[in-house]
């Protein structure tokens, strides 16, 4: 009886305490603001140093306007239990540490909810006076000076509320994740912006596209997730950019699954944009394959609208195959002197002429015109309106050769760019070494680098889009390409035997589809 | 055939069909790599004292370098081809040949610049 008694009041004890536990949280409405900025103290002690270098880092050379970098830390805060603090039911409270200019002044606040719940009223703790005793600034006025920035840049320990934090176009990133040097970063994403992605309705289904940004700098391989839907800020009604920045490093899993988890709720009609550097950390076209989603590759030179590139490129995919709209130029050596003039063997000549007859059988009856000469290859890539231009021959990086002629990609860069859009999107299918490769853009003095065929063609508005190879290949993968295309097989299948084949500002190609 | 031809065109790698200029930098490193050797047989010669099996240090000559030198780019490139129709890719019996051509040419222009030379004093 006795031990029944005992056991039954420990319960009842138990019980009690529960529910006095259970009614103390409920009545837990705030963060104990001393207790807050005796902790944010810490915060800033540990963290003043790094958010200093890395803001620093980020803002070097660029204007306040542009780029702002945060440090975003959840912190459990003991709770007000009336007027004394209850450390046994604490509130998570949201340091933030904001460098704002390039000389990498820093201000830092703090922010939580009634109750603990994101969904109940925002409490901005910098207005209490035990804040600004310690130097704290409001969490409004940082948000105030975000909205005056192009991009914040986050890292963050732990989830970050983001209707609190979006008030400009933002990139988060966890620790570890956050790059060395921002300069061809900051440069890559704002292009990026620049090239009118148009959150706003238009040709872009964002449901079904992926924007990846990717730059390379210092040996430091950074790519940024942009993907919707793009937050529209209730405060600033104004549209935003909300991406992840990853580094990439070889063999880490982590990054890959992110980018195939996005990828993969694209849906096989998806298209992903990759503009920037190339990596060689990561294979994104792998994987994008892997998913049967699109991928259009732009380089960081081009700075084009994303909008008309995705119409265009609409219409490319959406057409049927015309050999009278197609013209065709065989670079294929055929002669002795052509060897000679390559600088080839000339004990390969029959090779070479067998390899040129299946150049020359695989485009039977699928062109209207050919090009023989500098001067009709000029002509066409200024004046011409054909859909699709096939173009077969050797390059050394600096000319395309074919036959007696040759010219090379600094007198076509040299040509005036086309003003007027052809009346129908045109494609380039380039049979030739490295022409699909990217240039970085890299200058030095009066020196820049010069660009590969590939992105001269686009950028000069002389093709919508390209497929070419970003590497040195043998004309047997060139013959066994171009066929694969032309018999209206999207490019994967050419990538899945032949890796380094790209799209360089393209949709869904197919080549020779007939959709009659 | 050019004459900048005749020296660089050693037919390697004829067999390969590539649109690219990789395949181009390897048949010029493999064509710097055969001069190189040339010189190296010739330069090995001249610091042995054949027939004796010892160094000779003090044989080096640069009149027989040179005047070897030139034989032996005139010799190796027909030689190179010969070989590359029967080995598409450069190998140890280029790199074999371009030495030898060398030692030997240094030995037999040696020679002979020793009797023309002794029969034009006499």
């Amino acid at each position: 009886m006795k031990f029944v008694a005992e056991a039954a009041s420990t319960v009842l004890i138990a019980l009690a305490v529960f529910c006095e536990v259970s009614t103390a949280q409920s009545i837990h409405q705030f963060a104990c603001p001393y207790a807050a900025a005796e902790k944010l103290t810490v915060f800033e002690n540990q963290t003043r140093r790094s958010v200093a270098r890395k803001g620093a880092a980020l803002l070097r050379n660029a204007d306040d306007g542009d780029w702002g970098f945060a440090q975003i830390r959840v912190e459990k805060v003991v709770g007000l239990r009336g007027r004394y603090r209850d450390p046994l039911n604490p509130l998570n409270g949201y340091f933030i540490s904001y460098v704002h200019d390039a000389r990498a002044n820093t201000q830092t606040s703090m922010w939580a909810y009634e109750y603990g719940r994101t969904s109940q009223s925002m409490v901005d703790y910098g207005r209490h006076p035990a804040f600004n005793a310690n130097g704290f600034v409001q969490f409004r006025g940082i948000q105030n000076s975000i909205t005056t920035k192009d991009f914040l840049f986050v890292e963050h320990v732990g989830s970050v509320p983001f209707p609190e934090i979006i008030r400009t176009n933002t990139i988060f990133a966890s620790p570890g994740h956050v790059p060395t040097s921002f300069a061809r970063f900051r440069r890559i994403n704002e292009q990026l912006l620049a090239s009118e992605i148009s959150t706003q309705r238009g040709p872009i289904d964002h449901d079904k596209t992926l924007f990846i940004t990717s730059s390379l700098e210092g040996g430091e391989e950074m790519i940024t997730l942009y993907d919707p839907p793009y937050v529209r800020s209730y405060v600033t009604g104004r549209t935003s950019l909300v991406g992840r920045a990853y580094k990439v490093k070889r063999g880490d899993p982590s990054v890959l699954r992110a980018i195939a988890a996005k990828i993969r709720t694209l849906g096989r009609d998806g298209r992903v944009y990759v503009y920037g550097d190339e990596l060689r950390n990561i294979d994104i076209a792998k994987i994008a394959d892997r998913y049967g989603v699109d991928i259009v590759r732009r380089g960081p030179e081009t700075n084009k609208s994303f909008a008309i590139t995705e119409q265009r490129l609409a219409e490319i995919g959406a057409r049927k195959f015309i050999p009278a709209e197609t013209v065709f130029m065989n670079g294929t050596p055929r002669t002795v002197e052509e060897l000679r003039r390559f600088g080839f063997p000339e004990a390969g000549l029959d090779a070479w002429k067998a390899r040129d007859a299946e150049v020359e059988a695989t485009m039977q009856d699928k062109f209207s015109r050919r090009i023989e000469n500098r001067e009709q290859l000029i002509r066409e890539f200024q004046d011409g309106e054909s859909d699709v231009v096939v173009m077969v021959g050797h390059s050394d990086g600096e000319r395309i050769y074919f036959g007696a002629e040759s010219i090379s990609v600094g007198e076509l860069s040299a040509l005036s760019a086309r003003t007027r859009k052809t009346a129908r999107p045109r494609l380039a299918v380039l049979i030739s070494c490295g022409v699909g490769r990217l240039s970085k853009g890299t200058s030095f003095w009066s020196w820049k680098e010069p660009r590969f065929l590939g992105e001269t063609l686009v950028s000069k508005g002389f093709v919508d889009a390209v497929i070419a190879p970003d590497r040195d290949i043998s004309a047997a993968e060139g013959v066994e390409a171009l066929k694969t295309l032309l018999n209206g097989q999207p490019l994967s299948t050419v990538r899945s035997k032949y890796p380094g084949w790209k799209k360089i500002a393209q949709g869904h190609i197919y080549v020779g589809r007939d959709r009659s | 055939m050019s004459l900048e031809r005749y020296f660089t065109n050693f037919e390697f790698y004829w067999d390969r069909q590539e649109l690219g200029m990789s395949l181009q930098t390897k048949r010029k490193i493999w064509t710097l790599a055969v001069y190189i050797l040339l010189s190296l047989g010739i330069f090995s010669r001249q610091i042995t004292a054949f027939p004796q099996v010892q160094m000779a240090y003090e044989n080096i000559s640069w009149s027989t370098f040179s005047a070897s030198l030139i034989i032996g780019g005139a010799l190796v490139p027909p030689v190179m081809r010969w070989i590359s129709r029967k080995v598409k890719e450069p190998n140890w019996e280029h790199a074999i040949s371009a030495f030898s051509i060398g030692f030997f040419v240094d030995l037999s222009s040696k020679l002979l610049v020793d009797k023309v030379f002794s029969t034009l004093i006499r």
